[in-house]
Formats: C-alpha cells, sequence, structure tokens
C-alpha cells in the first residue's frame, strides 16, 4: 500500500511492459495484492460470469437428469412397494388376519424376480408371515420408510423398505430390492461426474475464451486511447466489419476522435490565421506611426497619418469584435432566449434597406419575401446573418448586377422568390443569390471557417469571417448553411427548423 | 508461467477436485442405508428365511394342486416344476425356488 494515496506507484521491475494486447489498464498488485488485481479486471469478472452460467446450466441438467433417471427409478419403487402395501391391508379388511397370511404366502410363492420383502408380526413382534426372519432392531414399527441390509440366500443386498401399524396391533412390512436400482444409481452418478468434469473444464476453457476476447477488443480500444493521450491525433480504433456493438463503439469513438481532430485543426487554423491576418494592419499602423514621427512636417501630417493608424487599428478592433461574436454564438448562450419568430417582416425590412444601397452601387435588388415565415431562433442573430450574406452578394456582384432574397416556408405553401424548390419539412430557408464570381466547388465546404479568403476575395476588403458567423448562427438553430452554384454566382441558403428548436440544435453544417 | 495463468489454473484443478468430491459424496450419500443399517442397531444384515427345503416342499405342494385343479397345463409349466423339485433336491434351493415360483406363475395364469 502506497503512503501517499494521491501519487500513483511506480511500476514493479519486473512487470511485463504493456503491449497492444496488454494495453489495458490493470490494477496495481501493490495496492490490491495480486489475487486483487487478476479478479478486479473486467476480463476475468466477464469469465466468471460465463463460468458460473454455464456452471448453473451444467448443474440445471444434471439434476434433471438425475431426476429422470434414479430418482424416476426410485419413484417408481416407492409406488409399487405402496400399492403392495394397499393391497395387502384390503385382503385383512376383507377377510382377517387369515386372508392376509395367505395372501402374503401367494405373494412370495409368486415372487418371480425373487425381490420382494414381506414381514407380519402381532402386537408382540412375533412373525406371523413373511419372508424376513423378523423385525428389524431400531426400526419403529409405525408407519415410516427404510433402508435395510438383508441377506437373500447368502447374498447381500439392499432393500426399500416401508412399514406401518395395522388394525388389532398387527405391523406390516413390505419392500424390494434396491440393489441393482443402487448400482444403476451409481453408474449414472458416474456418468454425470465425469459430464461435470468436463463441464468445468469446457466452462473454464469458455470462461478463459470469454476474458480473451474480451480484452482483445478492448485493448485496441485503450492502445487508441493511450496514444491519443500521448499526442498521436491520427490514431483510430480498428473495426472489424462485423457490424456488431464493438464495431458501433469504435465506430463512434473514431467520430469523436475525427471531431477532436477537426477542432483542434481549426484552433490551430483560427491562430495562424490571426496572427497573419493582424500583423500586416498592425504592422502598417506601426509604420505609419514611425513614419509620421520621423518625416511629418506639419501638424496636418501627423494627425493625418495618426487617424490612418486608428483606421487600421479599428480594423483589427472589428475583427476580434466579429471572433468574439462568433465564439458568443457558439457557445450557445442566448440559445435560452430563443422564441417563435416571423421573419418575414425584418427581411422586407432588410430588402428595402439593402435595395437603396444596392441602387447606389448599380446594382437590383429583387425580394420576394413570404407574408409569414417562422422560425424557432434570435430575430437579432438571424438578421445579422442574412445582412452578412446581403453584404456579400453585394460585394462581389459587378455593376448592374441582380441580388435575390427570397424565403421558403416548409413544404412550399409559402414559397416566394423563385430561387429554389424542394424545401425540406418543418423549416424556413433564407435565400440571398448573386451573380458575381461565386466560390468554386473546391472551395465551398471551407469558405466558412473562419478567416478564409478565396482568390476572387483577394483584392476585396473582408476578414474573412462573414461567412463564419452565419455558420456559427445556422449551428446555433439546428440548422444548415448551404452554398451552391447560382450559374453564375453564389446562392447561399440559411436553412432554420420551424420546430421550437430543442431538437438538432448544433448540427448546422455548410453543404 | 505468469501470475494471471498460474491462478486459473489453481483456480480449475480446485474446482474440479471440489466438483469430483462433491459429486462423489452426493452419490455415495444418496446410496446409502438408513442409520439402522450403518453398524447401528442392525449391524448384521437380516436373512430372508424362506430359501429352505421346507420352502420348496410349501411351492411344490402349490404347484402340484395347481395342477390338479385346472384341466389343461402347459408343458412349460410342468417342465419348470419338475426342474425346480430337482433343483432342490439337489441343493440348490435358490434357482429350485425361482422355478417353482415360475410354474406357479404359469399355472395361476387364466386359460388361454
Amino acid at each position: 500500500m502506497s503512503g501517499t494515496p494521491h501519487v500513483a506507484d511506480p511500476p514493479d521491475v519486473g512487470e511485463t511492459p504493456p503491449d497492444v494486447g496488454e494495453a489495458l489498464p490493470t490494477w496495481s498488485p501493490r495496492r490490491h495484492g495480486r489475487l486483487g488485481a487478476f479478479f478486479g479486471q473486467a476480463g476475468v469478472r466477464f469469465g466468471m460470469i460465463y463460468a458460473c452460467l454455464f456452471g448453473a446450466s451444467s448443474l440445471a441438467l444434471a439434476a434433471f437428469l438425475w431426476w429422470s433417471t434414479a430418482g424416476l427409478l426410485d419413484r417408481q419403487t416407492e409406488a409399487a412397494i405402496l400399492v403392495d402395501f394397499q393391497g395387502l391391508t384390503e385382503r385383512l379388511a376383507e377377510g382377517g388376519v387369515g386372508n392376509l397370511i395367505e395372501t402374503i404366502e401367494q405373494r412370495i410363492a409368486g415372487n418371480i424376480d425373487d425381490d420382494a420383502v414381506y414381514l407380519l408380526v402381532d402386537a408382540r413382534m412375533q412373525r406371523l408371515a413373511g419372508n424376513l426372519e423378523r423385525w428389524p432392531r431400531g426400526v419403529a414399527p409405525d408407519f415410516d420408510w427404510t433402508n435395510l441390509r438383508i441377506d437373500r440366500g447368502g447374498i447381500r443386498t439392499l432393500a426399500r423398505v416401508h412399514h406401518a401399524d395395522l388394525e388389532g396391533g398387527l405391523h406390516l412390512l413390505v419392500g424390494r430390492d434396491v440393489e441393482s436400482r443402487v448400482q444403476l444409481r451409481g453408474i449414472v452418478a458416474d456418468a454425470m461426474l465425469w459430464a461435470a468434469v468436463i463441464a468445468v473444464l469446457l466452462g473454464t476453457v469458455g470462461a478463459m475464451a470469454v476474458r480473451g476476447l474480451f480484452r482483445a477488443t478492448l485493448a485496441d480500444i485503450s492502445a487508441t486511447a493511450i496514444a491519443v493521450s500521448a499526442g498521436d491525433l491520427t490514431r483510430r480504433v480498428k473495426v472489424t466489419g462485423h457490424s456488431d456493438e464493438f464495431d458501433l463503439l469504435a465506430e463512434t469513438i473514431n467520430d469523436m476522435l475525427d471531431r477532436i481532430a477537426r477542432l483542434m485543426e481549426g484552433v490551430r487554423q483560427v491562430s495562424n490565421a490571426i496572427a497573419h491576418d493582424l500583423r500586416t494592419p498592425i504592422t502598417r499602423a506601426r509604420m505609419r506611426l514611425e513614419d509620421a514621427a520621423t518625416s511629418a512636417r506639419t501638424e496636418a501630417d501627423l494627425h493625418q497619418a495618426i487617424e490612418r493608424a486608428q483606421a487600421d487599428l479599428d480594423g483589427i478592433v472589428a475583427v476580434f469584435q466579429a471572433l468574439l461574436r462568433i465564439a458568443e454564438i457558439e457557445a450557445g448562450a442566448r440559445r435560452s432566449a430563443f422564441s417563435r419568430v416571423d421573419v418575414a417582416p425584418m427581411l422586407s425590412d432588410m430588402a428595402e434597406l439593402y435595395e437603396a444601397a444596392a441602387e447606389e452601387a448599380g446594382q437590383t435588388l429583387v425580394a420576394r419575401i413570404p407574408p409569414q415565415a417562422m422560425v424557432f431562433g434570435d430575430r437579432d442573430m438571424i438578421q445579422q446573418a442574412v445582412a452578412n450574406l446581403l453584404d456579400n452578394a453585394m460585394k462581389f456582384s459587378p455593376p448592374e448586377g441582380v441580388i435575390r432574397l427570397g424565403a421558403h416556408v416548409a413544404g412550399g405553401s409559402g414559397s416566394a422568390g423563385g430561387v429554389g424548390a424542394g424545401v425540406a419539412a418543418g423549416t424556413v430557408e433564407i435565400v440571398v443569390a448573386d451573380d458575381g464570381p461565386g466560390i468554386p466547388p473546391q472551395d465551398r465546404a471551407r469558405a466558412s471557417q473562419r478567416f478564409f479568403r478565396g482568390e476572387a476575395a483577394r483584392s476585396t476588403p473582408g476578414s474573412g469571417l462573414g461567412l463564419a458567423l452565419v455558420q456559427a448562427v445556422a449551428m446555433l438553430h439546428g440548422g444548415t448553411l448551404r452554398l451552391e452554384d447560382n450559374a453564375p454566382g453564389l446562392r447561399a441558403v440559411l436553412v432554420l427548423p420551424v420546430g421550437d428548436g430543442a431538437n438538432g440544435a448544433k448540427t448546422g453544417e455548410v453543404a | 508461467m505468469r501470475p494471471h495463468s498460474a491462478a486459473e489454473a489453481a483456480m480449475l484443478l480446485a474446482a474440479t477436485a471440489a466438483l469430483v468430491l462433491g459429486v462423489r459424496a452426493g452419490a455415495a450419500q444418496s446410496a446409502a442405508p438408513s442409520a439402522a443399517d450403518r453398524g447401528g442397531p442392525q449391524s448384521e444384515p437380516l436373512r430372508i428365511i424362506t430359501y429352505t427345503r421346507e420352502h420348496c416342499g410349501e411351492l411344490s405342494r402349490r404347484a402340484d394342486e395347481l395342477m390338479q385343479r385346472r384341466p389343461r397345463v402347459t408343458p412349460e409349466s410342468v417342465e419348470l416344476r419338475d426342474e425346480g423339485k430337482r433343483l432342490c433336491a439337489e441343493g440348490q434351493i435358490r434357482p429350485g425356488i425361482i422355478r417353482l415360483r415360475r410354474a406357479i406363475m404359469l399355472l395361476r395364469a387364466p386359460a388361454p
């Protein structure tokens, strides 16, 4: 026993190092003893459970076989004795003692199997009839069953006898030899003994096989967990292809590890993107300030340089605000404030607002909004997501381009806009389509990642966080964001569930 | 041998031994006679007293009476009676008694 229970014991020097087949954590022998460590293993417990069940089944089978063979012979013998005894008592009732004696003599004379035992004695225990020399000592004459050793013509055998009191102070004893049955019972017992030995061997072998199977199945999972905890996120649990519960467990663990790896990769990419995207404006602001400090000739030059640096720093602050906003949305803290919201009036207001801005840019905004489009969510967040999509559409559409804003209610009854069909039941699709350069198919899956910027967006201002925020809003609402080809241009579809949002949250993805 | 393998082997041997002893003891117990036969009051077996010449004579007399009463007897019953008498006369009491009893059973059987 370790003196410091919170500190792990060092491994034994002579202990076998863990390999793939022995990757399961084992109990420390020093803390629990070797026997405790042995029985502490789940594989051993499963094996013992198997052995116990196997043993109980074998025992039940053996008991039934005994009951139906040796037990049956015993019951048949006792039934024959009782019938014989009952017949003799009837003879006594019909014709008195003389009739009973004559019947006993007849039955002895007719006992061709030579296995019968009869004895009739009076109140003084004097023999009146029968083939037994005397009433056995120590055997009470009242109603009972007894086994007797008898000498049948020099051959010692065992007899099962029934004895009871009769009227007139008589005592009658009737029995049958059971030596052959005892021998048969011994044979059955021997057979069952060997069957039991075989059952123990089979049960033990089966238990060891169960334990081995259990360990072999869990060893890979344990080895994978050890490798992952050591930093190898590429390790996965082997799937045997048997489609059993262990395969299901392995697939679930692998899915979990894939998810963890994606999240880790996302964190790494975001860290790299922040470092990369913020370095340029910070360096630019520093250079402007440094240049102004060294070469500004007038106060106006100095103020101009400071204003430019402030603009650069405002851009950095905006990026951080967007990141914090996405993180806030992804955290789901505002899901508790969700309610049923009609997004149709909100979309109409936004269409009116952006229509004016589009006109200023020489573009056209076409809106097809249904009278009502109820969703369960946060109105402000949905508005911000749609605004991001409209900003993107206006930014990437050419002059005189057409931007379409539409919405479709589940079942198509309230669909409008003519920019989509096949709406999934129980959802509202908000569609923003433009005729700009669009996003190449190979980039669409990554387009909603933070700081992702496609080739067409390199020359346009932006932080690469707009679609990431839309994606976060979709996930929070249990919806999806689909980016499709509008031929030409991009068709962004924000799918939001109509239901209460309790189910399916956090399942949003970019299709 | 590793500790776990040794423990498993020991468990296997112990379980087998316990099972063998248990089944043996159970079988012996079930086949044992009552207290009266385990060296108690009945230390010596009780004799069956019918293996005597007198009983042979009694059975012969019963067989003869049954033959006289029946109008027809089978050759087999006659043969068993005669063989039983002969064996009893030769001192082979028990085989003689068994044959006489068979003859009596045949003679008691209803006529075909």
